[in-house]
């Protein structure tokens, strides 16, 4: 097969994009850590929303994955 | 009480069959996602064929070791009756089905090493004097032992723990060991365990000879792996689009004829005699492990019955999974709430506890509009649940893994977001919403150009709520399949075993399936609660 730019490009692109998400989601969670740290008490309603943000934040990822696996046939 | 926990009785019996069943369960887990579909069902087999005989060899012990023996004619009969049944089941699955015979002896041995690591680990703790902390030493173990002990347990009589009726040992619980029972531990538990063993064990020697006309055992293992394993690793072009043939919101095939030609080549070539259809080889990669209708396409197939008519089947497994989990959730909902008690039974008891706890949490997001949207977005939750866990079962596969399935959900999601809003705040209210919520002139001079952004954001939420689903799930699954085939791709050798990596993955995929049902149910609430009145206000 001839050489394609896909090859490189689809996994480095979603390590990209799972750097990104991941810097992104350790920065919520600590916040979100020291949160729940500070106030026990609101631990549920912190939990719900830090996971609101997480699902968010992954989504971005998700896309990278899904829009590989979308070229994946092009490769 | 000790003297009895540690001898060999019905209530040991009972155990060991207990054992067998979970560790059967997983070990059939294991063996149908590593070695492959045949060997799995081997192993199933070989279990359950020592189970009955098991279980039937249980029953007349308890005839026959009651306080007043039963020796009549059904005991004869039964015992009469469970050699030919142990030798016509291990033939038919042998002989006629060419289940891989070393799974099912792994299968049918299960139960012995059972009764042996249970035999030596009671002679180990004997020996070592430990006192055993059995939970079962509880009132139901001392109510099924209770005609050996005489007079000792007369003060646990007025106590038995209200789970005594539930314990697995109930079947001999009620008949009772009487005197016939072997008192002394030690020696005698072994003698027993060896009898058990020889009676069990009645007519596997002439195994080997049923199956010295299969050398083909073997092949049959080696040929299902590479079916079953062929898994994603020998990716051709546009052939991926084939298993996946109506999946095509998201592709440019659209106009080809995919579905025709699943249909069509699915079964064209199934008829070729490679007893392999542990996945649909003939498709390209397989992104997941066969399923149930594989293992009904392989059965059929095995016995010669035409399978063309599971064409129209197959090309809507997905729909035929989804209707699967509906109908377990909804059989389940049916038969909890139709004999409810004020004390609940278990089934009651745990689907009030899974309501009330998503009741809960709803209401600290919709607040005084909860019980409207509980039941839709309950079911939502479990539904999506049930579907993301189906695919972690072996035989399931999840319809959450296909883009169609969670489409359909997010726009359903959509449209009730949507009606919501039309309803609740009125259409006029609903165009102000979707407007920006201008409130001065600023905010109107800016309606052109948040009006086009606000519907952009709408038609957004449900593809970002699909794709999220779908892409966790099916990276999941495809996760969990590579790395059951990571090294026997790589070292063939190993196939024959098959090297479990995925399983820590496993318990992984457990949690992300519920985090990600509880992601989907959470945004679809949060944008239903963006349309209420109440939630409107708070967004300023």
């Amino acid at each position: 097969m001839e050489m394609n730019l896909l090859g490189i490009g689809l996994p480095v692109g979603l390590g990209l994009a799972a750097l990104g998400s991941g810097i992104g989601l350790g920065n919520a969670v600590s916040s979100a850590m020291s949160a729940m740290a500070r106030q026990p008490e609101a631990i549920g309603k912190i939990q719900t929303n830090m996971i609101i943000g997480l699902a968010f934040i992954e989504a971005l990822t998700i896309y990278a994955f899904v829009t590989v696996f979308i070229l994946q046939g092009k490769l | 009480m000790d003297t009895h926990s540690k001898s060999f009785d019905l209530a040991f019996l009972g155990r060991v069959r207990n054992a067998t069943i979970l560790l059967g369960i997983f070990g059939s887990l294991f063996v149908f996602s590593f070695v492959g579909t045949q060997s799995g069902l081997g192993w199933c087999a070989g279990a359950a064929v020592s189970l009955v005989n098991f279980v039937l060899l249980q029953w007349i012990l308890t005839r026959i070791f009651r306080p007043q023996p039963m020796l009549g004619p059904i005991v004869a009969l039964a015992f009469l009756v469970k050699i030919p049944l142990l030798l016509v089941s291990v033939w038919l699955s042998v002989g006629v089905f060419g289940l891989p015979v070393l799974w099912f002896s792994l299968g049918f041995f299960l139960l012995f090493a059972v009764i042996i690591l249970k035999t030596l680990g009671r002679l180990l703790v004997q020996r070592s004097g430990l006192q055993v902390s059995d939970p079962r030493n509880g009132a139901a173990f001392r109510m099924g032992t209770r005609g050996a002990s005489g007079d000792n347990d007369s003060g646990d009589k007025g106590t038995p723990s209200p789970g005594s009726r539930l314990d697995s040992n109930g079947d001999s619980t009620k008949s009772g060991l009487g005197k016939a029972s072997l008192k002394a531990p030690g020696l005698k538990t072994s003698l027993g365990a060896l009898l058990l063993f020889f009676l069990l064990g009645l007519g596997w020697p002439l195994l080997p000879t049923l199956t010295a006309e299969r050398p083909d055992s073997q092949w049959t293992t080696t040929i299902d792996l590479e079916t079953v394993h062929g898994v994603a690793l020998a990716q051709t072009g546009h052939d991926d689009h084939s298993h996946d043939g109506d999946d095509h919101s998201h592709d440019d095939h659209s106009g080809h004829d995919h579905d025709a030609a699943h249909g069509g080549d699915a079964h064209g070539d199934h008829g070729d005699g490679h007893g392999d259809h542990g996945a649909h080889d003939d498709h390209g990669p397989v992104k997941h492990f066969p399923h149930l209708l594989n293992y009904v396409e392989w059965v059929l197939e095995k016995v010669g019955a035409p399978t063309s008519w599971m064409a129209p089947i197959f090309k809507y497994e997905n729909a035929f999974f989804s209707i699967l989990v509906g109908l377990l959730l909804g059989g389940a909902a049916a038969v909890a709430s139709s004999r409810r008690e004020m004390i609940p039974g278990r089934l009651q008891a745990a689907v009030e506890l899974a309501v009330e706890t998503f009741y809960n949490f709803i209401r600290g997001i919709l607040g005084e509009h909860t019980r409207t949207y509980l039941p839709f977005l309950g079911t939502l939750f479990f539904y999506i649940w049930g579907m993301n866990w189906l695919g972690l079962i072996p035989g399931g596969k999840s319809p959450t893994a296909y883009l169609n399935t969670t489409l359909t959900l997010a726009v359903i999601v959509f449209l009730v977001v949507q009606i919501t809003g039309l309803i609740r705040l009125g259409p006029g209210g609903w165009l102000h919403h979707l407007a920006g919520s201008p409130k001065d002139p600023v905010g109107w001079a800016l309606v052109p150009l948040m009006l086009p952004l606000e519907l952009v954001g709408e038609i957004a939420k449900p593809v970002s709520l699909s794709l999220r689903l779908f892409g966790n799930i099916m990276g999941e699954d495809t996760l969990l399949a590579l790395f059951a085939v990571l090294l026997t791709i790589s070292v063939p050798a190993l196939g024959a075993v098959g090297v479990p990596l995925h399983v820590p993955f496993i318990f992984l995929a457990l949690l992300a399936s519920s985090i990600q049902a509880l992601v989907f149910t959470l945004l679809a609430t949060i944008y239903i609660s963006q349309m209420l009145p109440h939630g409107h206000e708070e967004e300023h």
